[in-house]
């Protein structure tokens, strides 16, 4: 058999009521309603408040992540691209240079390619990172 | 006599039409709270299962690493079994060539190694699994050290279940039951005054249930956003292996192509192949992450 809505209403109340409200409710009297009603506009209002200062927390966090993200991102081509550039230019010479035996040709590829492979750009990030934190000019 | 009467009939019957609206918004404020998280939720779990993805081919990114520079290994001992053709003195391989002894050995055992290693991984699918995993069990760890604050609270299947829990609305089911809900209907005079303190409470969980929501949300907003940044530093490290792999390729293949055109008699010869695999060993040092999975 269906619950009529009257019956629905009732258990609502009781869910919502809790032990305080039981208090309350077995004591009623008017200046207690008012005083309820005064502590439950108050209540509302710090919920309010705590509710954007929830949501203000968050947009601050997740804007400072999102502008770590945007430089991660920016730092990461551009020298993944200078590098592969670089690189390409170097194994150009190597081929040429093995083809024709040519020693002096492979010595400055082989040395190019080295030092840009020695050199990681992961580990510079940080450094960068700090540069650009402290408004210093670096060259990457 | 009546008239106040009726005055506080009306103040009754508005004061329970108050209570039970108030109610019935309540119950729909928590809700629409419910749905709020769900929804977030799962897009929440969806992101966790990319940023898991991504982990896996990162693992695979490695591993496949792994395999090239044991391929070149093995390119380095035909390189060693070259210069001892050539039969050059120690000295000339230290001041000429810039190798030492001690690195033609570790060059020979390294492709003896490699040799064997190479012929596991095609003998078996599962040693090239473990391997990747190995290999990759540094960025994992990398991944979990630079996340900072995790949000524990929001991950695996009993953390779930917990958050579900409270969200299920455990301040709610505190209530008490059909004794107190009689109490409040068939109060007499004071059901309207009741039903409207009842209305106050309900509000008031409410909120509660949409701060709690609120701030589960903001935890899942950030990790994503952390998690995302995380993805991002994983393609530059990704982007490092991709350029120490082709470099490696590229070398090997040019060890390749010299030792095919070249003869240990021809000191010339002998030159530029100790040279390309003295570079082609240095490249093969290079580590990307120490054992600690911090980045080098």
């Amino acid at each position: 058999m269906a619950k009529s809505p009257i019956g629905n209403i009732g258990s609502s109340l009781a869910k919502h009521l809790g032990a305080g409200g039981r208090v309350i409710v077995q004591n009623l009297n008017p200046l207690e309603v008012v005083r309820e009603y005064v502590s439950y506009r108050k209540t509302v209002t710090e919920q309010q408040t705590e509710r954007e200062r929830i949501a203000a927390k968050r947009d601050v966090a997740v804007r400072l992540i999102e502008s770590e993200k945007e430089l991660i991102l920016d730092y990461f081509a551009r020298r993944f691209a200078e590098r592969k550039n670089a690189l390409n230019g170097f194994f150009d010479v190597l081929r040429v240079a093995v083809q024709e035996k040519n020693e002096s040709g492979m010595d400055t590829a082989l040395s190019g390619i080295l030092g840009i492979m020695k050199d990681s750009p992961l580990k510079d990030f940080e450094a960068f990172r700090q540069a650009r934190a402290d408004n210093r000019i670096i060259e990457i | 006599m009546p008239v106040p009467l009726l005055i506080w009939g009306a103040i009754a019957i508005a004061s329970a039409a108050g209570g039970i609206a108030a109610t019935v918004d309540a119950e729909n404020r928590i809700n629409s709270a419910r749905r709020k998280y769900t929804n977030r939720r799962r897009r929440y779990d969806q992101a966790l299962q990319k940023y898991k993805e991504k982990h896996q081919w990162a693992a695979s990114r490695f591993g496949d690493l792994g395999k090239t520079r044991l391929e070149a290994m093995v390119t380095l001992g035909k390189a060693v079994r070259f210069l001892e053709k050539a039969k050059l003195k120690e000295r000339n391989l230290f001041e000429k060539f810039d190798i030492t002894p001690e690195q033609l050995v570790q060059f020979k055992t390294a492709s003896v190694q490699a040799h064997e290693v190479l012929r596991d991984l095609t003998s078996s699918t599962i040693s090239g699994v473990a391997t990747a995993a190995a290999a990759y069990s540094l960025v994992g760890t990398f991944a979990s050290a630079s996340t900072g604050t995790a949000i524990s609270a929001l991950s695996g299947a009993a953390a779930k279940s917990a958050t579900l829990a409270w969200l299920g609305g455990g301040t709610i089911a505190a209530g008490g039951g059909g004794v107190v809900a009689g109490t409040a209907v068939l109060g007499g005079l004071v059901v309207g005054p009741t039903l409207l303190v009842v209305g106050f409470f309900a509000q008031t969980k409410a909120g509660d249930v949409e701060n709690q929501v609120e701030k589960h949300i903001a935890e899942m907003d950030i990790d994503e956003a952390n998690k995302q940044k995380l993805l991002v530093a994983l393609d530059a490290v990704l982007a490092r292996v991709a350029e120490v792999k082709k470099s490696t390729v590229n070398l090997q293949n040019e060890l390749e192509t010299l030792l095919s055109s070249s003869s240990p008699k021809d000191e010339h010869d002998t030159y530029l192949v100790a040279k390309t695999s003295v570079a082609l060993g240095q490249l093969l040092d290079i580590a990307i992450l120490d054992q600690n999975g911090r980045i080098i």
